[in-house]
């Protein structure tokens, strides 16, 4: 027997939470990753690729090209840190958690590229628009897609979580590592800055 | 008119209003302006489309997602630092691939557990890179030969696991709870959240309860009660404690059942006799339970909350070969196998050491110790790195001792100088200070008091004898 083996850090799940009978708990996949078996990952990923990658669109400032990157990036590194869940949130919440770190590291090395193609004066290439054909429809969505772009990342996390995904503040601050009074700061400050932002470009 | 914080407002959105807000809202115009603009907002970026991947991205993504977690590679990303990314990768691999050369690799993995799930059961059988049994409901019967020193196989339940390196036993699971483990053959480890771990031996069982109305991951508060069930020896009242505690049980004989439970947990069968040569014939017996290291070097543990009762002498159903070999209604159970299909595995064949060591034992039971001694001498030989040189040593010097061989003494201070850290330092000291005492008093006090400090009672007993049969030489 392997001495000093640490207890794994199930918990059991709140009673009043259903529990399949038919199949494995979130919580049971996700303790299955804790101990390398990986083919609870391809489960996993069946139940919650679409939450993720709704999650991750909605977390702009990443396109479409890169979200299958972003999306791989997040269930490999809920692989990694399978031990470290403790079933405070739901696991679609905790992959949320992933997401959002994930975005944040892509979105630094996306600063990096662009600052470099500033240097060296290489514009990406951008789809040409037709502001003719374009319907107002369109207009408004540009407008509030390029307003929820511009939002910091910790700001835009929040928005999203709370706002979007409509997961409660005290779990949202669990997830993100954060006291809950800055929760709902940085909501505060992400209604300002969107208000601020779609004011801006509508004047 | 005193207004709520903007941050209050913007939580409300979120939490909802409560009735001062709402009292609030009632007659301030500005307030409700502010809220019904965020929502406006939040209602336009919940319009902005999301992703919704088509079943072709979705199962080309999860391919990709396998084959990198199988190579353990980090998530490819669109990156300037690719290239530099990708030279740090072939260093690295130049590097590994130096000290792989310089390592010996590992044999390549057998499965050494047999699996027979039971009607109704739901459960994974994975074998790489550890072997894993995931079970969520229902029971499964697991056989687990011998492990080598690098593998493992442990049975996963959602709040708790079984690990083993050679047994045979049954767990039951409920809702991916675990509800018991039953003991049939070898000893498990249990690590159940919420409760200490726990070493079960041979027909042992144990099971878990979750106390109603109270928080179950609270173990301070009993949530979790244990209880483990054990047989007893009917002229015992006290039940047998089911921690790595020692205990002697009195043996009129060694016979061959005992030796092959001796053996399975390396104790010797003959330790009284061997211990005291002189007080005891070489036909009576002591047997003890395991002494492995672990077990020895653990602090000895408290019952937690947990209540052990003893239960009637008839041993457990011990599952027979014939009822291992047919599951019960296989096809009634939900059995996914990973990467190897196979349910039921041979066992795997055994090292020259083991067909030696076993051979050893046959001799020494059929009582011909020196024959016995000079088979655990070739098998202690023919790999002396494998950890069972370490009990053919002992028990080469243990069967000399039985055949009262003028080796046994060089025997046993090879044993002691070429395995001082073993658990067995104890009884060989006892063992070898009897043999010495009367050549050399001082030797032999020295070697009953290491063997004083044993964590084996009946080493001890022999060891306190043999200091003051030590005295009593220097008194006269």
């Amino acid at each position: 027997m392997s001495e000093g083996a640490k207890v794994i850090p199930f918990r059991r799940p709140e009673p009043t939470a259903p529990v399949k009978d038919e199949q494995l708990s979130d919580a049971a996949l996700v303790a299955a990753l804790a101990v390398g078996d990986n083919s609870a990952l391809g489960a996993l990923f069946d139940r919650h690729h679409r939450g993720v990658f709704a999650f991750l669109s909605r977390l702009a400032g990443t396109d479409d090209r890169d979200l299958d990157d972003l999306v791989q990036a997040t269930f490999l590194e809920a692989l990694r840190s399978a031990k470290r869940y403790r079933g405070d949130s739901p696991v679609h919440r905790w992959l949320f958690g992933i997401a959002a770190n994930v975005v944040r590291h892509h979105v630094r090395s996306e600063i990096r590229r662009k600052s470099f193609q500033t240097r060296l004066a290489i514009q990406p290439r951008r789809a040409p628009t037709e502001p003719s054909a374009v319907a107002e429809r369109e207009q408004l969505v540009q407008r509030v897609r390029r307003a929820v772009d511009d939002l910091p990342h910790k700001q835009k996390v929040v928005y999203t979580m709370c706002e979007l995904e409509e997961i409660p503040g005290v779990e949202v601050a669990k997830i993100l590592d954060m006291r809950e009074g800055t929760v709902w700061r940085l909501l505060y400050q992400a209604r300002v800055a969107l208000r601020a932002a779609l004011e801006r470009r509508e004047s | 008119m005193k207004h709520p914080s903007p941050i209050d407002l913007s939580r409300a959105l979120v939490e909802g209003v409560d009735d001062r807000l709402r009292a609030h809202l009632d007659i301030c115009d500005e307030c409700n302006e502010a809220l019904a603009t965020h929502a406006a907002i939040a209602d336009d970026v919940r319009q902005l489309p999301v992703v919704d991947p088509d079943e072709n991205r979705a199962r080309l993504l999860r391919a990709s997602i396998f084959a990198a977690a199988r190579t353990a590679s980090p998530a490819p990303r669109r990156s300037f630092f690719l290239g530099f990314a990708l030279a740090g990768g072939l260093a690295a691999a130049a590097v590994a691939a130096l000290v792989l050369l310089r390592t010996p690799g590992q044999p390549p993995h057998v499965a050494r557990g047999t699996i027979q799930p039971h009607e109704g059961a739901d459960v994974v059988h994975i074998d790489k890179p550890d072997e894993i049994v995931r079970l969520s409901s229902g029971t499964v019967t697991v056989q687990v030969a011998a492990l080598e020193a690098h593998e493992r196989f442990r049975v996963v339940i959602g709040d708790a696991e079984i690990e083993s390196r050679g047994a045979a036993f049954d767990v039951r699971a409920k809702r991916d709870r675990l509800e018991s483990v039953r003991v049939y053959d070898g000893r498990v480890e249990i690590r159940a959240d919420g409760a200490r771990p726990r070493t079960l031996v041979a027909g042992e069982r144990w099971e878990i309860e979750l106390a109603q109305n109270t928080k179950a991951t609270d173990p301070a508060n009993g949530a979790i009660v244990a209880t483990i069930e054990t047989p007893t020896n009917s002229d015992s009242a006290k039940p047998v404690p089911a921690t790595v505690e020692p205990v002697v049980v009195e043996s009129a004989d060694v016979d061959a059942a005992s030796v092959e439970a001796a053996k399975r947990d390396r104790i010797d069968p003959a330790v009284a006799a061997a211990v005291e040569p002189v007080q005891t014939s070489s036909r009576e017996a002591t047997t003890r339970t395991p002494s492995r290291p672990e077990s020895r070097d653990a602090p000895a543990t408290q019952p937690a909350p947990s209540k052990i009762r003893s239960i009637d002498k008839a041993p457990l159903a011990t599952p027979t070969a014939a009822t291992k070999s047919q599951p019960t209604k296989p096809g009634a159970s939900n059995i996914q196998a990973t990467d190897n299909p196979s349910i039921a595995r041979p066992a795997r064949a055994k090292r020259p050491i083991e067909v030696l060591f076993d051979e050893g034992f046959a001799t020494l039971t059929s009582g011909d110790p020196a024959a016995a001694a000079a088979i655990f001498e070739r098998a202690a030989r023919s790999a002396p790195k494998d950890p069972l040189a370490e009990d053919a040593t002992f028990w080469r010097a243990s069967a000399l001792v039985r055949a009262k061989s003028a080796a046994a003494a060089s025997a046993l201070e090879t044993f002691l100088a070429t395995y001082a850290s073993s658990p067995r330092v104890g009884e060989a000291s006892a063992m070898l200070g009897w043999l010495v005492m009367d050549r050399d008093l001082d030797r032999a006090e020295k070697l009953f008091t290491a063997a004083n400090t044993d964590r084996v009672a009946s080493v001890r007993a022999s060891a306190t004898k043999g200091l003051a049969a030590v005295a009593a030489r220097r008194a006269k």
